[in-house]
Order: C-alpha cells, then structure tokens, then sequence
C-alpha cells in the first residue's frame, strides 16, 4: 500500500490530529458516539481518496479478521463465554483507528515531514528519509527479485521450485546489504550537505 | 589558472592486483577532464580515490604515490564538502524514496524542472535519476565533481545539450569535473583532456549489423493494445507488437519515455491496466535487468555462472563460456566486486547457459566498452542463429541501429523506426 493522494498534507498538524483522534477513540466507551465516530471516518477516507480507501479496506478487513478470531478464542480461555458488545466496541475502535491512521499517513507531505525533522536535526532527517526509502522499496526489490528469478532460473519440479525460492532470498539479502553500502557511499560523499542545518 | 587537483604516480591495488598504475596529471579550475579505458580499468576505482572514498569507505585497497586536492589529501577534501560523487548505480544511492524527499534530506529547496519530483525513483528512468543526481551535485557547492559513466544513462538526444551545461558551469563556478566515461568520442570536445588508463582504443569501429530472420514462422510474443497507467499517467498508451522466433528488437527513446515498462510487461514481469498479453507456451524468457544491476546470490563469478548450468541443465564448458565473454581473469571474484560492465557481461553470460529461446535485455550496452559490445553482437547473432529472439531497449542509439527491426517509444506511443 505505497499508493499516495493527490492532495498532501501539512505534516505536523496532521499528526497531532491523527493522535489526538486516536487517543479519544480509545479511551471512549459509548457505543453510539463510536459508531458515529467510525462513520465520520470512513466518510474522510473515501472523501480523501476512493482508491486508497479500498486499499486499506482490504488490509483492515484482514486484521480484524485476524483479531476477532484471536479475541473470541481469548474470551473463551479466559472469561469461558464470548462477550459480544465488547468484541464489538473493540473492534470499532480498532478499525476506525487503523482506518483513520492509514489514510492519513498515505496523504501526508513525506518531504515537508523530512524538513522539519531536519531542522531538529540533520541526522533525523536522514534517518527519516532512508527509513521510508527502505520501507517502500524493500517490497518491490523483493517482488522483483523473486520475479526475476521466476523467469531466469529453469525450474521443473517441487524441489527446485524451493531452491529457487532460497536462492531469491538469498541474492535478496545480499543485493540490500549492497544498497545500504551504496547509501553509506552517499552518506560521505555528501555529508557536509546533510549535515548543514 | 590555479591546480585544484594534483596526481603523481598514482598507484593502486586489491588484493596484490594492480588496478591503476603510475598516472599522473593535473587538473585546473574550469576543466573537464575525461578518464577512459576499456571494461574493468579501472575508471570508477580512480574517481573513488579522487572523492576519498578509498580509502574512507573501501579499506581493502592500498595507494601509492600522491594526490592533493586544494592541497588536501582526498579524505579531508570528502570531509569538507569540496568533493562530490555521480555513481553508475543511481538508485541504491538515493536516500529519499522521491526526489522531492531526496531535495528535503539534503536541504536543497528545488531543482530539476523537467524530472516529476513527487515520483517514486522506482517509477523515474535511470537517466532521469542519474540528471537529478547531476543537478544536485552541482548546486550543492562542491568544487571537485567526479562523474561515472554518464552516457551510460544519459539518452543521445540529451547527451550534447547536459555538456555544455556542464562544461559551462565548470567554467563560470571555478569547478573541476572529472569525467569517466569509455564511450569518449560522444563527449571528446567537451573534454579539456582525456587520460587513458590502458591501451584500450577509444573509437569504436563499426559493429556489424545482427543478422535476424525476414521470414519469421511463429511468433513469440504478442501485444495487443497494451496500457499501462499509474498515478493517473498514461506511460503506455496502445502498444500493439507481434515478435516472432529469431528476430531481433530494439525498442530506443528518451530517458523516461518507458522502455523499462514495455519489457517488463514482454517479460511478465509487469501486468499491462488494459490490453492483452501473450507469451508462447514455447517461449523460454530470460531478462537481463538495467536495475538491479546485481542480481545474482553472492557467490564468485565462477560459482553463480556453475550454479545457473546446473540449474539450467547446461552442458558445455562454464571455462569457455566465461572466455567467450571476457571473464576467464574475473572468474574467482566476488561478482558484487566486478564493475558495473563485467556484470552485464555476466548476465549476458548466463543468458546463453540458460539456453532461453527469448532473450530480452534493458540497456545492454550499460558500462560496456568497444571490445565488449563486440562480443554482445557476436553472442546476439550466434542466439539469432538458433532461432533465438532478441529484444532489448536502449538509448543508445548508435547500438540500436544493428538491429533490424527498430521501435521508437514516444509519450507512451510506439512506432517503427526507419
């Protein structure tokens, strides 16, 4: 989900927005403000951006199948009953939370974050900035690694299928570990930029 | 005018292997001096020295003799900030994952009008890559540039007008550019001088034209008006090709006009967002990336080009083969070790011990010089032969020529070349 909105924005008044919504949602008990909440929410989303929305439908979906299931057999271990307003609150508040965050995070300014976080400290800057490079491309160096390989290598049977996978995986690990050096390479050759305030 | 750079009987070595030896030269403000010599001369290693990066980076290698910058040794230069750094491989270099992030890291306001700043750099050309990184370089107030391969990304129609943009601003801002480049007769008048580190010849005679198939019987790969949008960007608007078993394709235009997209969908690798694609069930793909460079799992160049026979059922001599294509002396090293050159010429390697009935390859002539684009063509015709299919994309247009059946890409449109 590397899907970004047409309109971005402000940073830092985003943030304090998102967490302040997200702390009220929490430490909320009522169900009806709750559900309203949810609806407001999911309202933003779509208004924000309807492919995005649909994107994060379908990871929050997963999760919350996911937590329902470990939630329903927990009560069961715990409490012997299932306790289904509670599940119910719970998940609200954990999806209008994940749905709220995601959509946000997808809309903000990266670049204006970066500038501010670089003012605190060059180095925060940087590492901000890699830190989201890493996490957008990693996936798609791996998806089109193991594509790659998919393609290159002569795979006939079960077992080579799984050699091919180890061998994706391991060309993977070494071709990152070259990025990074190759990012270290343009940490010193522009150091004296970066670290200018 | 003053010596900014001064070289004397510059030596260098890895691992007892003599990389450069004894050059000397000096360099002026203003000048734009072109290094040059065959595949693995060791270009990139010399530009390294000259940025401090050996050995504040690479320790493995060992300096002889003496080189000042502004007085300087290189290291303390780097520290300074007098000294910047092109790479070949422009993405890995990248810290922001766009370029506007990548401006906001380093806190440059703006630059590079023609590149889409808010791009992901996986969705930007390597030559727009490699000009954004150019551009930044040059505003970010260093006075030594060194330059890797420019032409290698850098398309032809962009070639002449990037010089004497480069050529001027050395001029006007009192900088030293340093050039290393083996395709040196494109850029020689820009060149105040070109130092050779071998005895390689820096024209390239005339390389003869691939002999591909006229009557071709069944067809390989079939597009039929295949779009591809993203972000809502047209890069590929109705692309319609049929490529038949032995023919030989080249696909050129300009830096990011989307060649990489159209044989990553002729490969698989990418889905088109509308239209029809279809790969013969008799069709065996191999696709040489432009990006990542090294693919391969680590492992000598020996071992990973063994590793693909034995996968691949390959049972000819992996002795020859690495002779044949110029890496019997490269044979024990670590193929994250070898230039950006020698590890096309190792991907192309695997490409025949594969024995894939398609071979399709993004910009092959990345890195390579004369001698090595002559056996590209060698090795291309001996696949077109064997009924092999050839399709690369290039923007060197001088290599896209060979081929006999040509296509331009043109705002997302492709036509036949003449």
């Amino acid at each position: 989900m590397v899907k970004t909105c047409r309109v971005l924005l402000e940073p830092i008044s985003t943030l304090i927005i998102v967490v302040v919504a997200s702390l009220t949602i929490i430490f909320l008990n009522n169900r009806a403000l709750l559900m309203v909440l949810f609806m407001f929410i999911l309202l933003i989303s779509v208004a924000i951006s309807l492919r995005i929305f649909k994107a994060i439908f379908k990871v929050v979906m997963l999760m919350m199948l996911l937590y329902s299931a470990l939630m329903v057999a927990s009560q069961i271990i715990v409490l012997g009953f299932i306790n289904i307003d509670l599940m119910f609150i719970n998940i609200l508040k954990f999806s209008s939370v994940a749905i709220l965050s995601l959509s946000m995070i997808n809309c903000i300014n990266i670049s204006k974050l970066i500038e501010v976080f670089r003012k605190l400290s060059p180095n925060l800057g940087i590492s901000l900035a890699l830190s989201i490079k890493m996490m957008k491309n990693l996936p798609k160096v791996w998806t089109i690694m193991s594509r790659l390989y998919e393609i290159n290598m002569c795979c006939n049977n079960y077992i080579d299928r799984i050699a091919l996978l180890i061998l994706s995986i391991k060309a993977f690990l070494f071709l990152s570990t070259y990025s990074l050096m190759q990012s270290v390479e343009a940490f010193i050759t522009r150091s004296k930029i970066l670290r200018r305030k | 005018m003053s010596k900014i750079v001064k070289v004397h009987n510059l030596s260098v070595s890895v691992n007892n292997h003599e990389i450069i030896k004894d050059l000397s030269i000096e360099i002026s403000e203003g000048e734009i001096i072109c290094v040059t010599g065959s595949t693995g001369a060791g270009k990139t290693t010399f530009l390294r020295v000259v940025t401090g990066l050996i050995p504040e980076l690479y320790k493995d290698f060992k300096i002889d003799g003496e080189i000042s910058i502004f007085g300087l040794s290189p290291s303390e230069a780097l520290h300074r900030g007098l000294v910047a750094y092109v790479p070949q491989d422009v993405y890995s270099f990248f810290i922001g994952s766009t370029p506007r992030e990548e401006l906001a890291a380093i806190g440059i306001e703006s630059c590079c009008s023609d590149i889409d700043l808010d791009k992901d750099i996986d969705r930007l050309s390597d030559g727009q890559l490699y000009r954004f990184l150019l551009n930044t370089a040059l505003v970010g107030g260093a006075k030594v540039i060194a330059i890797d391969e420019p032409l290698s990304h850098i398309d032809w129609w962009s070639v002449e007008k990037v010089f004497e943009y480069l050529k001027s601003f050395a001029e006007s801002n009192k900088l030293v550019i340093i050039v290393a480049e083996h395709r040196i007769d494109l850029i020689k008048n820009f060149c105040s001088s070109i130092v050779k580190l071998d005895a390689s010849t820096t024209e390239c005679p005339n390389l003869p034209k691939l002999g591909a198939r006229n009557n071709v019987t069944s067809t390989a790969i079939e597009l039929r008006d295949v779009h591809i949008t993203y972000n809502y960007e047209h890069i590929l608007k109705g692309i319609t090709m049929s490529i038949g078993f032995g023919e030989a394709i080249a696909i050129t235009g300009r830096n990011g006009c989307g060649k990489t997209t159209l044989l990553n969908i002729l490969a698989g690798i990418a889905k088109p967002s509308k239209g029809f694609v279809n790969i013969s069930k008799r069709t065996k793909l191999f696709m040489v990336p432009q990006n990542p460079v090294y693919w391969f799992p680590s492992a000598s160049v020996e071992d990973v080009a063994k590793l693909f026979a034995r996968k691949c059922k390959f049972d000819g001599n992996i002795e020859n083969v690495l002779s044949v294509f110029n890496l019997d002396r490269d044979s024990k090293k670590n193929v994250y070790s070898l230039s950006v050159g020698k590890a096309r010429l190792l991907s192309m390697a695997l490409a025949h011990i594969s024995n894939s009935s398609t071979i399709i390859v993004d910009e092959p002539t990345l890195g390579l010089d004369c001698k090595s684009k002559k056996i590209l063509v060698d090795i291309f015709n001996k696949f077109l032969e064997n009924e092999k299919t050839v399709i690369v994309a290039t923007h060197d247009l001088s290599f896209a020529k060979l081929f006999n059946t040509v296509y331009i890409l043109e705002k997302g449109k492709l036509m036949k070349g003449q």
